[in-house]
């Protein structure tokens, strides 16, 4: 299958057969998609970890990534199990994808007559039946200390094991009146006699598909090479940690390894060497794949055999190799320090310093352990669980020959391990997707939308940590509006704060930032203001020095004699009192460095000015049509008089992975200057004035307010107070309290997933959060993305007063004002792949932490500030940490838009990647038709119509008297509020 | 009377009392049955505030008598002959000061840890092996034998390196683990070959009260040579623990275990173990001019093969492992030109200092993000730019590959005893294959 996956998109239409050395390109490129490709840790965007494989079905690309990678596809199949026995997998959603993989012909096989159950009734069972891997001595070790042959099995039902015991108890009445007979004993004569007549009547093997590795060179030669490759690589891409840089950092990867293995390993013996001075000497420098021709060619290699050691090399060390290929082909993300990379060059250090270590570690005789051989033993197993669950009892057995087993194990055999597991995996998502769609869509019944004007509205990001934040404004204040956009609210610019030392992007990673947007003292405070930034510095520098010097020899030992013994007290006071010891650090903060009254420089005056490449601001025209494409995309049509624009971002402490938690839509960064620039464009004037020509109107009595919402510690914070006009005052203080509430009960709803905090009352609650992202001891400072699962793009009323426990995006959008679905195409262009990416990233990292993820992070070492490893020399890990996602349920994107069946057709038409990830199933896509009141979902392209649900959900008077309490994933509810009590919003 | 006895049981809590937890959650584990997080949690904390008490009132006795130095005997634990293994505790200048300290770090990364490590699969073992740190750190601080500082000196080793394999379904952590485990063997047979040398000399293992030289030098009738000939084996001891040249590649590889211990190992605690060894044993090696010599030539070998191999690192946590030797190579040179005090004191303060590092570690990039992306070290001071262009990049590729110090031990010291011991298993093979046959022919 990877084969084939692989040669597909590769194929060309050539005359020429390429050359030996086109062919090892070829190679290279086909082997960066198997990388994984995760840029610098310092701005972490999340991206499907699979996204290469994007045009080939969800199943097809993990089950093959399980074959060259080894990385698990799905959950084990114990958890799926788990969740059948405790209801989260429904019978009814298990019944309907066998049915589906029936028509769909991958449940094909015939069922024998003798079983005596309909199919779905006969796969469900085979289905929940775990194939077994393990070795024949492993089983027999199970047999006699394990259970199997004491307890049925937890997916065994009742029936099946009441009618196994009755035929059992029969034979044990019969063969030995006399003994009083205890239930134990019945089920333990039982599953003995059953394992007994298994092993005398079964005799087939179990099929299992056996990869062997390739190139593989003993682990000593591996692990030398390894070695050096990582400690040359990380002195070469470091930015900015050693104080004592690479001599040759300028050239390019191969030729500053060269020159550095020229000089430095003058007059060393021939031990010590990384590279054979045979094989630098005899390089031809002029032809990059000829080097790695010829350096294949030493080593022996086939032409044949080419693809599959290049693979296997870079494969060795995945991160190291994908962080290359990125760099190559995205230089600028080497933001501090040049390095230029490229997978060519590393491929041929590795196979110089391969060279060298093979003719060092003669003597490494260490290879892989051989792979279990199929056999018997593993079968009857199976045969064993499978019968229990089929209720196969002793009376049955006399019935079956030993033909009748031999055709069941080649029936286990056609439904192996993955098959099983992504059939499961499929009704595991059917049941969430079926319980969500059905939700929103009765919620949808339940609202008509709000008549009265809003005391004021709040845009939110998408995030579906935001989610929370704004049901509990809500329902504080049932006479707000609060909408969803992406959090860099249309704005793709470079932003320079007062004190930052260089202008970084804040629009999505895909996106080019053209504009530069800049903090300034305002003209009253220059003065002041290049007072403290001339202090700031300074400050600065004292800390870079006291931290550089700390770790050096000379002014270490001073430092450390001198200096050493206060540490103490940051020490104890950092790590006991966190929340205290952030605030009083904040206020010594703010008492040296006051907040200075500044605002953005947004309008471009000259059409032409540029700094470094950027335009400086906005010119009106562009303004007006970045707010338009906002507010219109949201459907926003009426305004009230306070409209808040709320960013967000995370802050914490000892977490490398701190990026990954702020504004994806901000390029991995915090979003609140976007909040603030739009905010303060959306109130000019003349940006009005175009927008009303364009038919949104702005009422003159409405002001926009920026502000921040820090989704670790839930400050929120608000730019630009003390220019809203006077008359909005009460209003304002009144939004201000409401927001306050809502953060506080926001924070009590994240601790309910937190064991230590499960208990507080909101208030202990939301200090708690504050300490948490203050705290140096904390590996889950907060839990991110972790749990998403859905995404729904539609009007508001779909959603409001909505349980969704934190896991869904919500994008707003309003059929009504999009009758040509332009509107719609543009929105889910930027808004599925984002979500989609993230949703993935949480998936595969939660499935397979180790390949897919990076594992726990409490080793974790950051390296060059690019990457984390284990230790002080491993391979660079990607993906999310087991911190990050432990709490996760992987399921695909249930994705859910409100629009008309034109407008979707136009999207799956004008946006081809929209359509791939609906095609090729990494999302569940769903929709609701706003004008026929119609639930239908996507299977592939194919669309099914859901029939019309009725029913209600259950209905609680607040979230917190739902949720309290509890620490598992919740159902939605219906949430009442207090607009049933006041009437408002029922229109 | 009643202080002394008071002082006994402080003294036995402060060694025993983290000891005993270790036990109780070994036999819980060998029972199969293990305590929630939090009760092991509750174990492991109480169990340190307790050492925390014990320590402040020890100190309190110790500064109440004048800061006389107090020899706690609690008895023999067996009598041969004229040998009997002597169970003393000390209280003097250099225990006291240090237990606070010790004990000041094992509650605060205690505290640290058991939140860190919350969900952890290995969070009892990790509580159980920081016990056993905590009572070998303890007895290695307070014990008056040598005898009784090897015990704890073993503690201390097996600690730190099941530690460092903490997360052993990885083949790295294990192996590394082990690669500090046969460096800490090595110097442990020294330590125990220098107490019997001493212990043959001197006819005592009693280890001398610190900061007494002279009054004490005079007990013992040695010769020069002999002294030298201790001393060297004393400091050879010291050297795997302390990681100092040319015993040190090892620390490096030890960031495998959790941050935290990290910190408590090699930022603040172990790392000073072998320094601790010189300064409690410096009235014996002050009366060798060779000793003190090689002390301050191993010091000053590390201070500069720890710092130039730590301005080529670019990750945190080996950085603060190339830091934390260069500093113990300088406290190795205060001790050999005899600043035992200022020793004591820089001991302390890099302690302190270091594990915040360590424990602050993960935080590097958000720390960056305040104070500037670009090292002050890489613009100004640089010692590298002393040298010469081309053996500035010969030293820099020396650096990279640590010296080569690992591979040389490989060559010269592994691969010998290796092939040694394989021959070895040959012969036994063949002579087991020979009766076995002729036991076979007979039956």
């Amino acid at each position: 299958m990877l084969q084939e996956l692989h040669t597909k998109p590769q194929a060309r239409v050539t005359t020429r057969v390429p050359d030996r050395q086109e062919q090892l390109i070829d190679i290279l490129e086909k082997t960066k998609k198997l990388l994984p490709e995760q840029g610098p840790i310092g701005v972490f965007v999340h991206h499907n970890t699979l996204h290469h494989f994007e045009n080939h079905s969800f199943e097809d690309a993990t089950e093959s990534m399980a074959h060259t990678r080894g990385a698990e596809p799905y959950m084990s199949h114990r958890a799926y199990v788990d969740s059948f026995v405790s209801g989260r997998i429904s019978a009814h959603s298990l019944n309907y994808v066998i049915t589906q993989n029936q028509s769909e012909g991958i449940l094909k096989a015939e069922i024998p007559a003798w079983v005596n159950l309909s199919d779905a009734a006969f796969y469900r069972k085979l289905l929940l039946t775990p194939s077994i891997k393990e070795s024949s001595n492993t089983i027999d070790y199970l047999l006699s200390e394990g259970d199997y042959l004491r307890n049925f099995i937890p997916q065994c039902s009742g029936y099946a094991q009441e009618r196994i015991r009755a035929q059992a108890e029969a034979i044990c009445h019969h063969s030995n009146p006399n003994r009083i007979w205890t239930q134990q004993a019945i089920d333990r004569f039982a599953l003995e006699s059953l394992w007994s007549w298994l092993s005398e009547n079964v005799n087939s093997y179990l099929f299992s598909p056996h990869h062997p590795p390739v190139h593989h060179h003993g682990f000593r030669v591996d692990h030398r090479v390894n070695e050096r490759l990582i400690t040359f690589l990380s002195a070469y891409t470091d930015q900015g940690i050693s104080y004592w840089h690479i001599p040759y950092k300028q050239q390019n990867l191969l030729d500053a390894f060269i020159h550095f293995i020229q000089h430095g390993e003058i007059g060393l013996p021939n031990r010590l060497r990384w590279v054979n001075p045979q094989d630098l000497r005899e390089l031809n420098l002029e032809s990059k794949p000829s080097i790695l021709l010829s350096l294949l060619d030493k080593l022996g290699i086939d032409d044949a055999d080419h693809e599959t050691c290049i693979q296997a090399e870079l494969l060795k060390l995945p991160g190291w190799s994908g962080t290359v290929a990125l760099f190559e082909a995205n230089p600028t993300l080497t933001q501090h320090k040049h390095a230029a990379l490229s997978l060519l060059d590393l491929m041929i250090i590795r196979l110089l310093l391969l060279r060298q270590a093979l003719t060092l570690e003669t003597d490494d005789t260490e290879f892989p352990a051989k792979p279990a051989r199929t056999h018997t033993q593993g079968a009857r197993l199976e045969l064993f669980l499978l019968f229990q669950s089929l209720g196969i009892g002793m009376q049955d057995l006399t019935h079956i020959t030993p033909f009748d087993a031999k055709a069941m194990i080649t029936l286990l055999n056609e439904v192996d391990d993955f098959k099983r597991r992504r059939i499961l995996h499929q009704a595991y998502e059917h049941t969430h997707k079926t319980m969500i769609m059905n939700a929103v869509f009765l919620n949808a019944q339940r609202h008509v939308s709000p008549a009265s004007a809003p005391h004021y509205q709040a845009l939110f990001c998408i995030d579906d940590r935001e989610e929370s934040l704004r049901r509990h404004l809500e329902e504080t204040e049932p006479h707000c509006e609060t909408l969803g956009v992406a959090g860099f609210f249309g704005l793709d610019i470079r932003y320079k704060g007062i004190n930052d030392h260089h202008a970084v992007p804040l629009c999505p990673a895909a996106m080019q930032a053209k504009y530069l947007i800049e903090e300034v003292p305002h003209q009253q405070h220059q003065q002041v203001s290049h007072l403290a930034t001339h202090r700031y510095n300074f400050v600065k520098k004292v800390c870079r020095n006291i931290y550089d010097h700390s770790r050096d020899f000379a002014t270490g030992a001073l430092f450390t004699m001198l200096g050493g013994v206060l540490s103490c007290v940051p020490m104890f006071f950092r790590i006991h009192f966190p929340r205290i010891c952030g605030n009083v650090i904040d206020r010594l903060h703010h008492h040296f460095f006051p907040a200075i009254d500044s605002e953005l420089r947004i309008e471009r005056h000259e059409e032409s000015e540029l700094e470094s490449g950027l335009l400086k601001g906005f010119s009106t025209q562009e303004m007006a049509e970045r707010v338009y494409g906002v507010l219109r995309g949201a459907g926003m049509s009426q305004f009230a008089p306070l409209v808040f624009v709320i960013g967000h971002g995370s802050k914490s402490l000892n977490n490398p992975h701190e990026s990954a938690h702020d504004c994806g839509a901000c390029g991995g960064r915090r979003g609140g200057p976007n909040a603030r620039a739009f905010a303060q464009i959306a109130n000019i004037p003349a940006v009005r004035q175009l927008l009303a020509k364009r038919g949104l109107l702005i009422p003159p009595d409405t002001h926009f307010i920026g502000g921040y919402h820090d989704t670790c510690s839930d400050e929120i914070a608000f730019f630009d107070l003390s220019r809203v006009p006077a008359s909005h005052t009460p209003r304002l203080n009144q939004a201000l309290t409401d927001f306050d509430r809502a953060r506080t009960l926001d924070a009590h709803e994240r601790c309910r997933r937190f064991e230590d905090a499960k208990h507080f009352s909101p208030n202990l609650a939301l200090k708690h959060v504050q300490g948490r992202s203050q705290n140096l001891r904390e590996p889950r400072p907060e839990y991110g993305h972790c749990t998403n699962a859905i995404c729904i793009v539609g009007r508001r009323a779909l959603t409001r007063n909505l349980f969704l426990d934190r896991r869904a995006f919500l994008v707003s959008y309003d059929f009504n004002t999009d009758d040509e679905g332009t509107l719609l195409c543009a929105l889910l262009s930027a808004v599925i792949p984002v979500c989609a990416g993230i949703n993935l990233e949480y998936y595969f990292s939660f499935i397979d932490n180790e390949k897919y993820g990076c594992g726990t992070k409490l080793p974790h070492n950051v390296t060059g500030l690019i990457g984390v490893m284990n230790g002080c020399r491993s391979d660079l890990r990607t993906g999310l940490p087991l911190q990050m996602v432990e709490i996760h349920e992987p399921v695909r994107l249930v994705t859910l838009v409100e629009a008309r069946q034109t407008t979707i057709d136009k999207v799956l038409e004008t946006v081809p990647f929209v359509k791939k990830l609906i095609e090729n199933r990494w999302i569940q896509f769903g929709l609701i038709n706003p004008i026929t009141a119609e639930l239908s979902w996507y299977e592939g392209l194919k669309r099914i119509t859901q029939p019309t649900q009725t029913g209600t959900l259950p209905e609680y008077s607040t979230s917190g008297s739902y949720y309290s309490g509890k620490m598992e994933h919740l159902p939605p509810v219906f949430i009442t509020a207090r607009q049933t009590q006041q009437g408002v919003n029922n229109g | 009377m009643g202080e002394e006895t008071l002082l006994k049981v402080l003294a036995l809590g402060l060694v025993g009392l983290p000891l005993l937890g270790f036990i109780i959650l070994c036999l819980l584990m060998l029972i199969g049955r293990t305590l929630t997080e939090s009760g092991v949690a509750r174990l492991c904390r109480s169990i340190m505030i307790g050492h925390l008490v014990a320590v402040i009132t020890c100190l309190v006795i110790y500064l109440s008598q004048d800061l006389q130095g107090i020899n706690i005997n609690l008895g023999h634990w067996y009598l041969i002959g004229h040998y009997g293994f002597e169970i003393t505790l000390l209280m003097d200048g250099l225990s006291c000061p240090l237990l606070l300290v010790c004990s000041f770090l094992l509650n605060v990364i205690s505290y640290f840890c058991v939140r860190y490590l919350h969900r952890d699969r290995g969070y009892f073992r990790f509580c159980a092996l920081y016990l056993l740190f905590a009572g070998g750190i303890s007895l290695v601080i307070v014990a008056g034998t040598v005898d009784l500082l090897f015990a704890g000196w073993e503690l201390l080793g097996i600690s730190s390196a099941l530690l460092i394999g903490f997360y052993h379904e990885r083949r790295q952590p294990a192996e590394n683990g082990l690669h500090a485990f046969i460096y800490y063997r090595f110097c442990d047979i020294a330590l125990l070959t220098g107490a019997v040398v001493w212990h043959h000399y001197a006819h005592t293992s009693a280890v001398p009260m610190a900061f007494s030289s002279i009054e004490t030098a005079t007990q013992w009738d040695l010769s020069a040579t002999q002294f030298t000939l201790v001393s060297l084996f004393f400091i050879l001891a010291s050297l795997a623990k302390s990681a100092q040249f040319p015993l040190s590649g090892w620390l490096p590889k030890a960031m495998e275990g959790p941050t935290p211990s990290s910190a408590i190992f090699y930022g603040a605690l172990s790392i000073h173990a072998g320094a601790y060894l010189l300064i409690r044993l410096f009235p014996i090696i002050d009366q060798s001019f060779i000793a003190r010599a090689t002390i301050v030539s191993i010091g000053a070998l590390t201070t500069m093969y720890g710092a130039f191999i730590g301005r080529t690192r670019s990750d945190v946590k080996t950085i603060l492992a190339y830091a934390a030797m260069t500093q113990v190579g300088i406290i190795y040179i205060e001790i050999g030109l005899g600043w035992t005090t200022l020793a004591l004191v820089h001991m302390i303060g890099h302690s302190l200092i270091r594990s915040l590092q360590f424990l602050r570690s993960p935080s590097v990039l958000h720390d960056f993000h305040h104070i500037g992306h670009e090292p002050i070290l890489g613009s100004h001071s640089r010692i590298e730019r002393l040298l010469p262009q081309k053996i500035n990049i010969w030293v820099y590729r020396q650096a990279l590959g640590e010296g080569n110090l690992d591979a040389i031990f490989r060559v010269l010291l592994v691969r010998p005893i290796h092939r040694l011991s394989s021959q070895a298993i040959k012969i036994e093979n063949r002579f087991i294959q020979k009766r076995t046959n002729r036991a076979g022919e007979k039956s």
